[in-house]
C-alpha cells in the first residue's frame, strides 16, 4: 500500500530539551494510526510539525511523498489538523470561523458555506452556527474544531486528543464521524485513551519521553508479552507492604504493586499466581480478577521499566 | 493576493461586531484633540507665521489621529492573533503563508488609518467651517499617507514580538504624546532648542510633520520625505515578516 504519512529522523528541541529523539515510521493511505503516551510525551509536537504549525529541527516529513518544508502549501492543503485545545475565533460566529478556515485551505466562499452547513448537521451544532464560540458548551466547541479540520475535505486528518475531556455524546458524534471516514482517508489521532486506541486505531505507536517505545499493529505489540496475564488480588483493607517484602523471593512475579486495596503484578506462569495468593490469604482477601495483557499494560511496561 | 483579502475579511468581520465603539473612535479622536489640545493652545499661540493657529494645526490632527488608529490596529491586532485568541496557529497550518498574513494585518491598518484620516478631514472642517482646497490636500495627503502606512508597519512589527498588552499601552500612549506635543504636530518646532528641533527635522516621519505644516502655509512642499519614510516603512515591513517567517513556527 501507499505511503500517506512518512517520516524519518524526526528531531525538536525546545529550551535545550528534547521533546521528540529520532523519530521515524509510516503510515498507509486510508489507515488509522493512533499515538498514545503521557502528557508532556511529545505527541503534540509531532502533529503541529506535520500541520505544519511547528517547524523541526532535524529530519524529514513527507506527506502523500511531498516534503512538508520543501513543499509547504501543498501537503498542508491536503491535510485537516484539529489541536489539542478549543481555538476557535471568538469574534467570529461559528459559521465564519468555518467559512474562514475552508478559504484558507483555497474554498469559495460558497463551497465552505455549503460544507459548514453540512458538518454542523452531521456533528449535530447546526443550532449554533450563528453564536460565538464562548456561548457554547466545551462539546460544541470541540465538535466546531472537528468539523473546521474536516471542512475542506483532507486527504489527511491529524486529531490531537480529541475526545479529551468530551461528554458521551460528543465522543460518540466524533468517532461515528470517524468510523464513516476509515478506509478513505489517513488518520492519525493521538490519545491517552487506551480503549479508544485499541478500537480505532490498525497501527499503535507508544510515545514516551519523545521516543517511539513500540510500533506495530494492536495483536502484534500484544503478542510480544507472550501470554502475560495481569492478576488484580482485592483485599477487604489495605493489605501491608510486607506482602511485596515477601514476594521478593518469586523473581517471576513481574511489578508487584499496592494500589488501594489492590495488589497488582503480572506473571506468565499460572504457578506463580497460586505462590503469590498463598502469601496473600494471610490477609482478608475480597476478589480475584485475571486478564491478558491490553495496550494499557503493555504501555505500563514499556514506559515503566519493563514487564519482564 | 486572495489570501491577503480572506486575511482582511477576518478582521473587518471582528471589527464589524465592535462596529458602534469604533465609530464612537473615528468621530471622537480629532474633535477630542481639536478641543482639548488644539483650542488652549491656540490661546497661547495664536498664529504661525501670521497665519491662523487652528488653521496650521489642521494636519497635525488629521495625522495624529490617522496615525495613532494605523498604530493601533496594527500592534493591537497581530498582538491578539499570536498571543491571545490563538488565530495564528489556524493561519499557520493553512496553505498560505505568513507573508500574506502579515501583509493583510498590516494593509487593514493602513486602512483603518485612511479611513481614520477621512474622518478627521471632515470632521475638523465641520468644526472650523474651514475647506481645504484640492491641490493642497494632495500635497497634504502625499506627507501624510507615508506616515499612516508606517505607524501601521510600526505597530504591526511591535505587536509581532511583544506580548504584553500593559506594554502596549505605555508604547502607545509615550509615542502619542511624544508626536501629538514634542514633534511639531500641534507645537512648532520653533518653539523648542534649537538643537532638539535640528535633530527631529532630519528625521523623515517627522519632517514629513513639518512639511505639511509648511504646506498650510506656503501651498508647496516636496514629497521627499513622504518617499523616505514609505521606504523606511517598507524596510521595516521586510525585515519583520522575514523574522515572522523563520520564528513564528519555532515554538
Amino acid at each position: 500500500m501507499e505511503a500517506s504519512i512518512t517520516l524519518k529522523s524526526i528531531a525538536k528541541k525546545y529550551r535545550n530539551k528534547v521533546i521528540l529523539a529520532d523519530l521515524s515510521f509510516g503510515v498507509e493511505r486510508g489507515t488509522t494510526f493512533v499515538i498514545v503516551g503521557e502528557n508532556g510525551a511529545g505527541k503534540s509536537t509531532l502533529l503541529k510539525i506535520l500541520a505544519g504549525r511547528l517547524t523541526r529541527d532535524a529530519g524529514k516529513a513527507y506527506i502523500h511523498g511531498k516534503e512538508i518544508t520543501s513543499r509547504p502549501f501543498e501537503t498542508r492543503s491536503i491535510t485537516g489538523y484539529m489541536s489539542q485545545k478549543s481555538d476557535l475565533d471568538d469574534e467570529m460566529t461559528v459559521l465564519e470561523n468555518l467559512i474562514l478556515a475552508g478559504q484558507l485551505h483555497g474554498m469559495s466562499g460558497k463551497d465552505a458555506r455549503e460544507q459548514a452547513r453540512h458538518w454542523s448537521e452531521v456533528l449535530s451544532f447546526s443550532q449554533h452556527l450563528n453564536d460565538c464560540p464562548p456561548v457554547l458548551s466545551f462539546g460544541h466547541q470541540r465538535r466546531v474544531c472537528f468539523a473546521r479540520a474536516l471542512i475542506h475535505d483532507p486527504e489527511v486528518i491529524l486529531l490531537d486528543e480529541p475526545t479529551t475531556g468530551l461528554d458521551l455524546q460528543s465522543r460518540a458524534k466524533i468517532w461515528h464521524t470517524l468510523d464513516q471516514l476509515q478506509g478513505k482517508k489517513t488518520i492519525l489521532f493521538t490519545t491517552q485513551n487506551f480503549s479508544e486506541a485499541e478500537r480505532y486505531s490498525v497501527r499503535i505507536a507508544i510515545l514516551h519521553d519523545g521516543n517511539f517505545k513500540m510500533i506495530g499493529k494492536l495483536d502484534d505489540l500484544i503478542e510480544t508479552t507472550k501470554g502475560l496475564t495481569h492478576y488484580i488480588i482485592t483485599f477487604v483493607k489495605i493489605p501491608s507492604s510486607e506482602i511485596l517484602t515477601e514476594l521478593e523471593q518469586y523473581p517471576k512475579v513481574v511489578r508487584p504493586v499496592i494500589s488501594g486495596n489492590n495488589l497488582e503484578f503480572y506473571s506468565r506462569e499460572r504457578r506463580q499466581f497460586f505462590n503469590v495468593l498463598r502469601i496473600a490469604l494471610k490477609q482478608e482477601v475480597d476478589n480475584i480478577d485475571t486478564s491478558l495483557c491490553r495496550l494499557q499494560d503493555l504501555y505500563k511496561g514499556l514506559t515503566g521499566g519493563g514487564l519482564d | 493576493m486572495k489570501y491577503v483579502f480572506i486575511v482582511i475579511k477576518r478582521e473587518l468581520i471582528a471589527y464589524k461586531n465592535s462596529l458602534i465603539i469604533n465609530s464612537f473612535s473615528l468621530v471622537l479622536l480629532p474633535v477630542f484633540l481639536f478641543l482639548l489640545l488644539a483650542m488652549p493652545l491656540y490661546r497661547l499661540i495664536p498664529s504661525v507665521n501670521q497665519l491662523n493657529y487652528l488653521y496650521w494645526v489642521t494636519p497635525g490632527i488629521w495625522l495624529i489621529t490617522a496615525s495613532y488608529s494605523a498604530f493601533t490596529a496594527g500592534y493591537t491586532e497581530i498582538r491578539k492573533i499570536r498571543f491571545e485568541n490563538n488565530m495564528l496557529d489556524l493561519y499557520l497550518k493553512s496553505p498560505v503563508s505568513i507573508w500574506k498574513v502579515q501583509s493583510g494585518l498590516v494593509l487593514w491598518a493602513f486602512i483603518l488609518g485612511l479611513v481614520q484620516y477621512f474622518a478627521a478631514i471632515i470632521m475638523i472642517s465641520t468644526i472650523t467651517n474651514e475647506i481645504i482646497v484640492l491641490d493642497k490636500m494632495i500635497l497634504l495627503s502625499l506627507q501624510i499617507i507615508p506616515v499612516i502606512f508606517f505607524s501601521a508597519v510600526a505597530g504591526n512589527t511591535l505587536g509581532s514580538w511583544l506580548k504584553s498588552s500593559e506594554f502596549q499601552v505605555i508604547i502607545t500612549m509615550i509615542l502619542f504624546l511624544f508626536f501629538a506635543l514634542g514633534s511639531g504636530g500641534f507645537i512648532p518646532l520653533e518653539n523648542f532648542p534649537d538643537s532638539y528641533a535640528a535633530t527631529l527635522k532630519s528625521i523623515p516621519i517627522i519632517d514629513c510633520i513639518t512639511r505639511a505644516h509648511s504646506i498650510m502655509l506656503h501651498h508647496e512642499g516636496s514629497p521627499g520625505a513622504g518617499i523616505t519614510t514609505l521606504i523606511i516603512g517598507l524596510i521595516t515591513f521586510l525585515i519583520n515578516g522575514a523574522l515572522s517567517s523563520t520564528l513564528f513556527r519555532k515554538k
